[in-house]
């Protein structure tokens, strides 16, 4: 097997750094047949299925006991060797007549893997090929094409002429005389909330404050985060204290009781 | 006497042109018939050859264009460290399958690699290597892939015809049959 996962020794077996993975890359389970059948020097024309497909699988096996991803063309292909073989294995129907026993003869249950499979050594030694050649073509160097006003490449202004270039930078010019942008005074500080929300508070001091009433219907948006973010801090600083008394109950705000040393 | 004036000629577009340039393209700018530049050619480039210079004309990408020997690269790559990093073999792969089965969509592709081949495509496409030539009639009208002229460049081939030939030339399904039953009655 190409997969040799071996426990050092001595080692905790929990941990990922116990194994010592050698694991050749393939690209993806043709390849992965391919090198299975030129390991075992079969013949591609005639695979012993039920060989190579225990050889997959204990492969497949090995990548899931090292937790690797298994691309779900791996898991198909294994399928697929599983259905050849047990199609091998079936016994083949009685023979009618001559005529589809020469029929017959001509189906392989492996004919299609097998056509795939050298379909693919094809284009992978084509592929081993073209390296070799891009390896050697990598060595030997030539010119870039000049750039310079005889250029046939289209040029990226083209169909603009001067005039328009110096529309566009007045408009760029103009553009930059324009009404500075403004930024909004802040008028509610979380401070003066915070002020305004105790001083509400102490005079409710028997009842509570209801919560409501901190938002008034004309206050602006603004103000009304601003209230809950000074509601929010007094709470955490432990001023007030917010209780509710059901379910969309009234919220009641009290002031907390200081203890005064 | 003339002949030499148009070869000097051709070599000095050769030189300015930085990208190969066709015998077609030539004898256009030239007016001169196709067959007297491609004689013209050769000779030029049979005397780049035989006086051993640092730089020859090669015939790459459907055109001639001069380039440096290859012996003087890793001087070149002192002076400049190019850059151009190999191909994975994921897209080589895919690469050498859209070169010989072009125009091919990338289910076609995936069916002969078994697996998926976008982050191959993305890259080749990256490169330039190869490119959209067209779309597939039928169901969901599919993009055609095929190689460029950079793919030509960068890989010294003439035109496509100059590919590495496929072996074990594609065998028909009748010639898989006949194998197959061979090897049983062998079994037998």
């Amino acid at each position: 097997m190409p997969v040799k996962p071996s426990a050092k020794s001595g080692m905790p077996s929990n941990s990922d750094m116990a194994y010592n993975v050698s694991l050749p890359v393939f690209e993806g389970p043709l390849d992965l047949l391919l090198h299975l059948i030129d390991k075992a020097q079969l013949d591609i024309y005639d695979i012993p299925i039920a060989m190579i497909a225990e050889q997959y699988l204990s492969y497949i096996r090995s990548m899931q006991h090292l937790d690797m991803e298994i691309a779900s063309e791996f898991l198909v292909m294994a399928a697929t060797l599983l259905q050849i073989k047990s199609r091998m294995l079936l016994p083949q129907p009685p023979k009618l007549s001559e005529l589809q026993e020469a029929e017959d003869a001509d189906y392989d249950p492996r004919q299609e893997l097998v056509q795939r499979l050298i379909e693919y050594r094809q284009f992978k030694q084509a592929a081993g090929e073209l390296a070799v050649q891009q390896r050697l073509q990598m060595k030997v160097f030539s010119r870039q094409p000049l750039r310079g006003p005889w250029n046939d490449q289209p040029l990226p202004l083209e169909g603009l002429s001067l005039d328009d270039l110096f529309t566009a930078f007045i408009a760029v010019l103009q553009g930059q005389e324009e009404v500075p942008a403004m930024i909004e005074r802040e008028e509610y500080t979380v401070k003066d909330k915070m002020q305004e929300i105790l001083r509400r508070v102490r005079i409710k001091a028997d009842n509570g404050l209801h919560f409501s009433t901190l938002f008034g219907y004309k206050s602006s948006r603004s103000e009304k985060i601003t209230s809950f973010l000074a509601l929010l801090e007094l709470m955490r600083m432990r001023l007030i204290i917010v209780r509710q008394t059901g379910r969309f109950g009234e919220i009641m705000l009290q002031l907390v009781v200081q203890q005064q040393d | 006497m003339f002949y030499d004036h148009v070869k000097r000629i051709i070599e000095g577009l050769l030189f300015i042109a930085g990208e190969p340039l066709s015998a077609k393209k030539l004898s256009e700018m030239l007016e001169m018939d196709e067959e007297n530049i491609l004689l013209l050619l050769g000779r030029l480039m049979d005397e780049y050859h035989k006086s051993e210079r640092g730089i020859t004309i090669t015939a790459v990408a459907g055109g001639y264009q001069f380039c440096t020997r290859p012996e003087i690269a890793p001087y070149i790559e002192k002076m400049y460290k190019p850059q151009v990093s190999a191909l994975s073999t994921a897209a080589m792969e895919t690469l050498s399958i859209i070169a010989f089965k072009q125009p091919v969509t990338r289910l076609e592709v995936e069916a002969i690699r078994g697996v998926k081949v976008d982050s191959a495509l993305h890259t080749l496409l990256d490169r330039k290597l190869i490119k959209e030539v067209g779309r597939k009639e039928g169901l969901g009208r599919p993009i055609l892939y095929g190689t460029t002229s950079e793919f030509l460049r960068q890989f010294g081939l003439k035109d496509l015809g100059d590919l590495p030939s496929l072996t074990d030339v594609c065998l028909t399904e009748q010639e898989v049959c006949k194998a197959l039953s061979e090897n049983e009655s062998v079994a037998d």
